[in-house]
């Protein structure tokens, strides 16, 4: 997976670059004179779309082809790419098991798995996902998240929230 | 480590009639080949039918309507009679083919731990041979299908015949009326009869459970009607002996109304 979020849950601008420059090319081999920015409604959406898609690429062109799918024009309106990003959710919604959603909330908090199958079955269908990136010292790290679309599911929330109330619960005013 | 959850996190649902909108510009713009899914009761899947012969008129439009469990998807569109000359092919009643599989219930319950003990030998044959399929109907077929399924049959497709459901050129969804899923559902609560569970088949149980899992996971179900859904879903397995679930069911039914009896 191209790396779109950094493992404190950052955007990490350099593969969301390279994520839009994918997108550009597929672009360009239809019409070389477009840019991908201007057939989105903001710059903003085009960043999602691109996170949204967890820097995997198949996911990223079915979001795509969903969303020019909800779109009449010649620019891909917000309401289009939220439609889009909702309707691959729902097939992550239907992919993960009732017992799943907790050992999903580990990964969004560890960003480690564990050695077992239900780990690896999750990362073979792609509700985990594996990044790697070189650290100072020029070694290989390995990390691993939830898909991006997961976190926008109330069974997935549910079950953070249960595990790790202390990250959730709401600020105080005094705070 | 907070969620952070931004606007983008949300789901936008779109209403019935935008959706459909949709599904016609899209079944107007596929030249040869392609696959939809649509997600809908069978009594809605008719009425999109009906409704898309009336808007799009210059494309030969076809219904396979199967009535009962195959195997063999692709050997049935290859020995249609006028099946060159189909452009859409609007296919109902696949589950069908689902119900005799214990499997299918697993899937479509909120509840499932045991999943990975299941083998492939338990997969409807109709979906492994689907799945292995795929470049096939590319090849050998120019026509756009329309599978017209309910939650759980989706949910089966994406489980056991993903790659086939990758190849999706999209997925539309239409929820149960609200007056309808009503009517639906308190017609099930009523004439629920444990007498009446116990001399079903394996298949026509798994067929009900099914239904009633459906109807308790519409999400304009009523926290009161879904107890009585679960009431009847614990009878269900208890019918079958399958008492961890039955349990679990009344467990879930108190919970959302205390009251039940």
């Amino acid at each position: 997976m191209i790396m779109v979020q950094t493992p404190e849950n950052n955007t990490y601008k350099a593969g969301i670059d390279k994520v839009m420059e994918v997108l550009q090319k597929r672009l360009s081999s239809i019409d070389a004179s477009l840019s991908i920015v201007d057939i989105f409604e903001e710059r903003e959406a085009l960043e999602q779309l691109c996170l949204m898609s967890g820097g995997h690429v198949r996911n990223l062109l079915l979001l795509m082809k969903e969303a020019i799918k909800y779109t009449n024009d010649k620019t891909i309106s917000n309401r289009a790419l939220r439609r889009s990003i909702s309707e691959l959710r729902n097939t992550y919604r239907n992919t993960v098991y009732a017992n799943e959603w907790e050992p999903l909330a580990k990964v969004y908090h560890s960003k480690e798995i564990e050695n077992e199958q239900l780990y690896r079955g999750l990362l073979f269908n792609r509700c985990v996902l594996e990044y790697r990136y070189l650290d100072d010292k020029g070694d290989s790290k390995v990390w691993y998240d939830i898909h991006p679309l997961i976190k926008g599911i109330k069974e997935f929330q549910d079950a953070y929230k249960l595990l790790y109330p202390e990250s959730t619960a709401p600020l105080s005013v005094n705070s | 480590m907070g969620l952070n959850l931004t606007n983008w996190d949300n789901d936008l649902e779109l209403s019935g009639d935008e959706e459909y909108e949709v599904l016609v510009r899209t079944l107007n713009f596929i030249e040869g080949f392609g696959l939809l899914f649509i997600r809908c009761s069978p009594a809605e899947g008719e009425r999109i039918i009906t409704q898309v012969k009336e808007d799009i008129k210059d494309k030969n439009i076809e219904v396979l309507r199967l009535d009962k469990s195959v195997n063999d998807l692709y050997e049935i569109i290859n020995g249609l009679n006028n099946r060159e000359n189909i452009k859409i092919l609007f296919i109902t009643g696949l589950h069908l083919s689902f119900y005799e599989y214990e499997e299918c219930k697993v899937l479509a319950g909120w509840n499932s731990k045991d999943i990975y003990s299941y083998s492939w030998k338990g997969v409807p044959p109709v979906l492994i041979n689907l799945n292995q399929q795929r470049e096939s109907f590319r090849d050998s077929f120019n026509i756009c299908f329309v599978f017209l399924l309910p939650q759980f049959a989706i949910k089966y497709f994406i489980q056991r015949a993903p790659d086939f459901f990758d190849w999706r050129s999209g997925m539309f969804e239409f929820s149960i009326d609200p007056e309808m899923l009503k009517q639906e559902s308190s017609r099930i609560s009523a004439s629920g009869d444990y007498e009446k569970y116990i001399t079903l088949t394996a298949e026509e149980r798994n067929k009900q459970i099914i239904i009633i899992q459906y109807l308790i996971a519409e999400k304009n179900q009523t926290t009161s009607l879904k107890s009585e859904l679960l009431y009847e879903l614990g009878s269900l397995y208890y019918s079958e002996q399958n008492y961890d679930r039955a349990i679990a069911s009344y467990d879930q039914a108190l919970k959302f109304k205390p009251s039940v009896s």
